[in-house]
């Protein structure tokens, strides 16, 4: 699936549009950067409840396809400004990482 | 090598640069005074198995040192009753309490003695060092360097063999100067573009790009944030070099330990410091090198082979 699906499947809020017809192969939910940036494959859809402008850094090195912050939090300003930058989707979705993390294992991802 | 291009590699890596003579030096010496006689002497060296008693005046200068070959001859003479000051060698080579390290070894390689007096400005006497003194100072220097590698020595050996590298041709450099965590990320993010248009495969500048992400963020979260990150990329591998100005990592066992951290609870909050920097650099690294120590700089040397995944 690309990250377009990703968007109307969750039908969570898209922060930043980026490259939305890449492929989303796997997903990822973790807030501890050093964790997803050693464990997170590349093309992973990633759940988290960071919202700075590291998490865009991290999700750049790692190759990630989409990252959803969730719990209703929003990101700061240069964390979006980077996104955009970087061609990176961020989705806003008020679930926890939990319940993002069904949604998009129910979808096939693994 | 011979020692003096030891010394030399030694001095280069910065390890034993901040070792003078007082901070190698025994402090606990006995001395005994011009007036003691030579019987005492002999004792003395008997008693705590030493080689050499420096002698001291009512000042605690150094006026003499009497070694076991004074006390044979003296014991030959029938003269062991008789004051030190009539036995003992008067111009003793002595070191000064702030004589640098490469001076210390120089003096054991011209005047081939087991041990030195260590005197301040004013002659006082203030400890001695022994070639054992030299080689604990060695060692302790040692325990701040920590190698990720089987073969120690192929790797330390290459560490220092790159310092002078590095200095000249470095493919890529990347000043860290980072404020607070706002651009932490940068340089490794710009070096993975470099490693990429090298044409370098996708496993290896992921293994490199993640580790030096990992080194840059220590730098701006436990060193001010000023640093350098540079890499040579040839021949199918790369070579990255971290360095910061200190404070330095006090214990690098423990820092090596997965979740164990100093970052503060702030940083802890933004998903930093979770204790994964450094074991994340040893498991993507194929070599690693690091040294570091308590107020000193820190530099972390990786090393990435491609076709290792």
């Amino acid at each position: 699936m690309t990250v377009h699906d990703v968007i109307k499947s969750l039908g969570a809020d898209v922060a930043v549009e980026g490259d939305t017809t890449r492929l989303v192969t796997s997903g990822y939910a973790c807030d501890l950067l050093s964790e997803v940036i050693a464990k997170a494959a590349p093309g992973s859809a990633w759940a988290t409840i960071q919202t700075h402008v590291n998490v865009i850094a991290v999700a750049a090195m790692v190759g990630i396809s989409v990252v959803i912050v969730c719990e209703g939090r929003t990101c700061e300003s240069d964390a979006l400004e980077h996104a955009t930058k970087e061609h990176l989707t961020v989705l806003y979705s008020r679930d926890s990482a939990y319940t993002v993390s069904g949604k998009l294992y129910v979808l096939g991802l693994r | 090598m011979s020692l003096e291009q030891s010394v030399e590699a030694l001095r280069y890596l910065g390890l034993f640069s901040s070792l003078d003579a007082s901070s190698i030096m025994s402090t606990a010496v006995h001395a005994l005074h011009p007036e003691d006689r030579v019987a005492a002497a002999r004792l003395l060296m008997r008693e705590k198995s030493i080689s050499g008693v420096p002698i001291v005046d009512a000042d605690f200068r150094l006026v003499g040192l009497i070694s076991v070959s004074k006390i044979i001859e003296a014991l030959a003479d029938g003269r062991l009753a008789d004051p030190v000051d009539s036995v003992m060698t008067r111009d003793v080579i002595s070191l000064h309490a702030h004589d640098s390290f490469e001076t210390i070894l120089s003096c054991f390689q011209r005047f081939k003695f087991g041990r030195f007096p260590v005197v301040e400005d004013d002659g006082r006497l203030v400890g001695m060092i022994t070639d054992t003194d030299v080689l604990s100072a060695i060692i302790r220097s040692f325990y701040s360097v920590y190698i990720h590698d089987q073969r120690r020595a192929v790797t330390l050996g290459s560490f220092s063999a790159l310092s002078k590298e590095f200095e000249s041709s470095a493919d890529f450099v990347y000043d860290i100067r980072c404020r607070g965590l706002e651009n932490a990320g940068e340089g490794s993010a710009r070096l993975k573009a470099f490693l990429q248009n090298k044409g370098f495969g996708e496993p290896i500048v992921r293994r490199a790009s993640v580790c030096a992400y990992e080194a840059e963020i220590n730098v701006c979260i436990h060193a001010g944030g000023h640093g350098s990150l540079r890499a040579i990329a040839r021949n199918g591998e790369i070579i990255l070099r971290v360095e910061d100005e200190g404070p330095g990592i006090e214990n690098i066992d423990l820092a090596m330990k997965e979740g164990w951290s100093t970052a503060t609870d702030a940083i802890r909050e933004l998903g930093f410091g979770a204790g994964m920097g450094l074991p994340n650099i040893r498991r993507f690294s194929d070599h690693l090198v690091i040294i570091s120590g308590k107020d000193k700089p820190t530099k972390v040397e990786m090393i990435f082979l491609e076709g290792k995944e």
